[in-house]
């Protein structure tokens, strides 16, 4: 397994990898106390439209995604506002039109094609030496963000009103959270794809609060669950021939199975 | 020679009213809260006490009328640090959430410190004192999911006190207190409103107790029934009227009041 750390194409999975669930781990704990854990997946199936019109007009996909994807974040927020509906519908509905755009894309470009097909299902050992420098520039810009904010978001995320009365702009970090999770999602499609990525936000955030008696160590167990699923899962497709994507998302199911089963009550 | 500056009231509502899809909960109430007072809001179910404190916080639909804190309207505050608030509802939004206590006690200091990584060392050092007076410093690595309701209660009260305010809001601060506690709990706030001047409003059921130890009454039944001193209470044809006189006179019996029955 070690002398595989000299190939170009491991090192670079490992370090796009690492980062990208370092920062949807520490992401996923706010979300997942603060119940936007389907956020994620809203988030990701809309990527995958916003992918396929990329492709289709023959762009750089993270340059479309990734505003397409903030803007969505900011919808799913609106939507309950001022549209009389409940968060949940507000994603289902932007989660199913951009599945159904991402279908329409692919079959103008021609049916589905081999990169539609590596976004869907996530390709980390293809990522360029490009891809690399995008993906840990901006996971590390999110993880500094969230910890930058943390003790706001961790008090709005306990008792949101209690938060506004000491001062926490309770509106304001909940939008930017939600641009934060359209940044993080499509930064981890190329990881896992659109159809996985969530559970980069979600397990190690699950896993963490089965074990975790403190925020701080929420967070901690968090990163090193996100982290450790990607190591895991790289080397179980390097050793066993797997698809990445898929090992490196049951790494992190089997991490939570053993959580719950051992945790202290 | 200039007169002497009137000192800015922490609390003033003037026909203040606040509705809730047309009703109103609160029905042009009027009062001032100087500095250092301390306030029991009492009255029945549904009579607006909660709905009066969360209109100070900008938590209730806005207001009708005058209603300033500090000098400013409610709706425009944004001195959070003068401001200590302890909510009726403490339950944690999961069981298994992961806080220890003392991380709860320091989100009360979030307006002294908001913009720093870490918590400074005289945040710590308030963090530690409300521990301290709430009773639960040996609590404090303890996750809160653990607590029972009532240590749960003595958290929220020192994430209050953490932040040393200039005017605390406690709505149903004794709510699943042990009695020993409860009566700890009202000599460390009245320790706090004497040699901190820090103005207090405390909504409470418990009107037997209240009258022992706040210095003023506000009796809400959606409109003001009355404010003033636990004596004044006493004597109140206002309160006479809606309790009867026996009953009005055993309540002020039971604190020592002049107005009350037996040995004067």
């Amino acid at each position: 397994m070690i002398e595989a750390l000299q190939f170009g194409f491991m090192q670079r999975a490992l370090a796009a990898g690492l980062f990208v669930a370092a920062a949807c781990a520490l992401l996923g704990v706010f979300l997942v106390l603060r119940r936007c854990s389907m956020m994620g997946e809203g988030l990701a199936h809309f990527a995958f439209g916003s992918v396929g019109l990329a492709l289709l007009l023959s762009l750089p996909p993270l340059a479309v995604a990734v505003p397409l994807a903030v803007l969505a974040s900011l919808l799913i927020l609106k939507l309950p506002e001022r549209g009389g509906m409940f968060g949940d519908a507000a994603i289902g509905m932007v989660s199913a039109t951009g599945v159904a755009a991402g279908v329409l894309f692919a079959s103008l470009g021609g049916g589905f094609n081999v990169d539609l097909f590596s976004y869907l299902f996530g390709d980390i050992l293809s990522v360029t030496r490009a891809e690399v420098g995008v993906a840990v520039g901006l996971s590390a810009a999110v993880g500094a963000v969230l910890l930058r904010f943390r003790r706001q978001l961790f008090a709005m995320a306990f008792d949101a009103e209690h938060a506004r009365t000491a001062g926490v702009p309770v509106k304001r970090l909940d939008r930017a959270l939600a641009a934060l999770t359209a940044l993080t999602v499509v930064l981890g499609i190329r990881v896992v794809g659109t159809m996985l990525v969530s559970s980069l936000l979600i397990f190690p955030a699950a896993t963490a609060l089965q074990v975790a008696r403190s925020f701080r160590g929420a967070l901690a167990v968090a990163v090193a669950v996100g982290t450790g699923s990607i190591l895991a899962g790289i080397a179980a497709a390097y050793l066993f021939d797997v698809p990445a994507g898929s090992a490196i998302v049951l790494v992190n199911a089997a991490l939570f199975a053993v959580a719950r089963l051992t945790r202290r009550e | 020679m200039t007169a002497p500056v009137q000192p800015v009231a922490p609390v003033v509502a003037k026909d203040l009213t606040v509705r809730f899809g047309g009703a109103a909960v609160l029905d042009r109430v009027s009062f001032r809260v100087g500095p250092g007072d301390y306030v029991g809001v009492v009255g029945p179910n549904g009579s607006g006490k909660t709905t009066l404190i969360r209109a100070l916080l900008g938590l209730s639909p806005p207001p009708e009328g005058r209603l300033e804190l500090f000098g400013e309207p409610a709706a425009s505050f944004r001195q959070w640090r003068r401001i200590g608030y302890l909510p009726q509802s403490t339950t944690p939004p999961m069981p298994r959430f992961p806080a220890t206590v003392e991380e709860i006690v320091a989100c009360g200091r979030l307006p002294h410190a908001a913009g720093r990584m870490r918590l400074p060392a005289a945040d710590r050092a308030a963090v530690e004192r409300a521990l301290a007076a709430a009773g639960i410093a040996d609590l404090r690595r303890t996750p809160v999911g653990s607590l029972s309701g009532g240590q749960r209660q003595r958290v929220f009260v020192a994430r209050a006190l953490a932040a040393e305010p200039d005017l605390l809001l406690l709505d149903e601060p004794t709510v699943a207190l042990d009695p020993v506690y409860r009566d700890d709990f009202y000599r460390t706030l009245g320790a706090w409103n004497r040699e901190r001047g820090t103005t207090i409003l405390l909504v409470t059921h418990d009107s037997a107790t209240i009258g022992h130890h706040a210095s003023k009454l506000l009796y809400l039944d959606r409109s003001l029934v009355f404010f003033g001193s636990f004596a004044d209470f006493c004597a109140s044809p206002a309160m006479t009227q809606r309790f009867g006189e026996f009953q009005q006179h055993m309540v002020c019996h039971q604190h020592g009041c002049p107005g009350g029955l037996g040995p004067q």
